[in-house]
């Protein structure tokens, strides 16, 4: 494995371990800001939408 | 996962944005939405995403005998117990239209092991009309309710859903309209603006209208 894949792949994985957690720190947020709000509003899309892909179960070869 | 597969999830929850703007909603109004243990759904999405690796299945349905499609919806159906008690009456109409999609789905899967999808139905969407994935498989004669399985073609994203499918987007688009039509002192939200006093109430110099005591304090009730 080349060293600016593997430099890649870290920064990756710690810039959405990094997002995850600011989303998480901020669904307690007692004071919540602007973008507190957007991240709470996308979240909830999000979610909405992890929803449809655990029990919905369409046909898509490769999906 | 493909694009077009991600179009699929991300498709009721849009049109659900789209008409909700149409109808005077507003995005904002989603803000508030209080979704609790939402750590279960990511739970239930990362159990629905290693069936497909088939070690991990292989392990926790052969040797522990546990079907992990019923671990999905059991996380799922937790996770929505836990939060349609607590929002308005018109998310959790549109959160039963979603239990009952997932539970039809669920039904299909269970009778059969897999999603059974009609063959024909894949042909007309441009899938392989034989193939079988960690979730589906093709229906045949021994197939117990089929008209529960994949059916409906949707050419245009190159995929088959069933009935359940359809009322799972449904049920998801109709949530996202409700929470963004629904007034911001609704229950079931956290409302932040209540801390600032409304400087345009009306009769907000009337002490009466302040008065929450009943209208027959103080006085003797006669049986």
């Amino acid at each position: 494995m080349k060293p600016v894949r593997t430099w890649r792949r870290l920064s990756t994985a710690a810039l959405t371990l990094a997002t995850l957690a600011a989303m998480l720190y901020t669904i307690g947020a007692p004071t919540p800001t602007a973008a507190d709000m957007r991240i709470r509003i996308l979240l909830t899309l999000a979610t909405l939408a992890t929803l449809v892909f655990t029990v919905g179960a369409p046909y898509t070869h490769g999906g | 996962m493909s694009i077009r597969f991600l179009l699929l999830l991300f498709a009721a929850p849009l049109i659900g944005v789209a008409l909700g703007y149409l109808l005077g909603g507003r995005l904002r109004a989603l803000r508030g939405l209080r979704i609790r243990a939402l750590w279960l759904v990511w739970l239930a999405a990362g159990v629905q995403f290693t069936q497909s690796v088939a070690g991990v299945r292989h392990f926790v349905e052969g040797t522990l005998g546990v079907p992990m499609i019923a671990v999905v919806f059991a996380i799922v159906l937790t996770w929505l117990g836990l939060n349609l008690p607590h929002w308005p009456r018109a998310i959790q109409l549109a959160g039963a239209v979603i239990v009952l999609g997932a539970a039809l789905n669920w039904l299909a899967i269970s009778l059969n092991g897999r999603m059974p999808y009609d063959p024909a139905a894949a042909a007309e969407a441009g899938l392989p009309a034989g193939a079988e994935t960690p979730k589906n498989e093709p229906a045949h004669d021994r197939t117990r309710l089929g008209l529960l399985g994949d059916t409906i073609a949707v050419r245009s994203l190159h995929a088959v859903i069933s009935p359940g499918d359809i009322l799972i987007g449904a049920g998801t688009c109709a949530l996202v309209v409700f929470a963004m039509r629904r007034r911001h002192d609704a229950p079931g939200e956290v409302n932040h603006e209540l801390e600032t006093p409304r400087l345009d109430a009306p009769d907000v110099d009337n002490a009466a209208s302040h008065d929450r005591r009943p209208h027959d304090r103080g006085q003797l009730t006669v049986h």
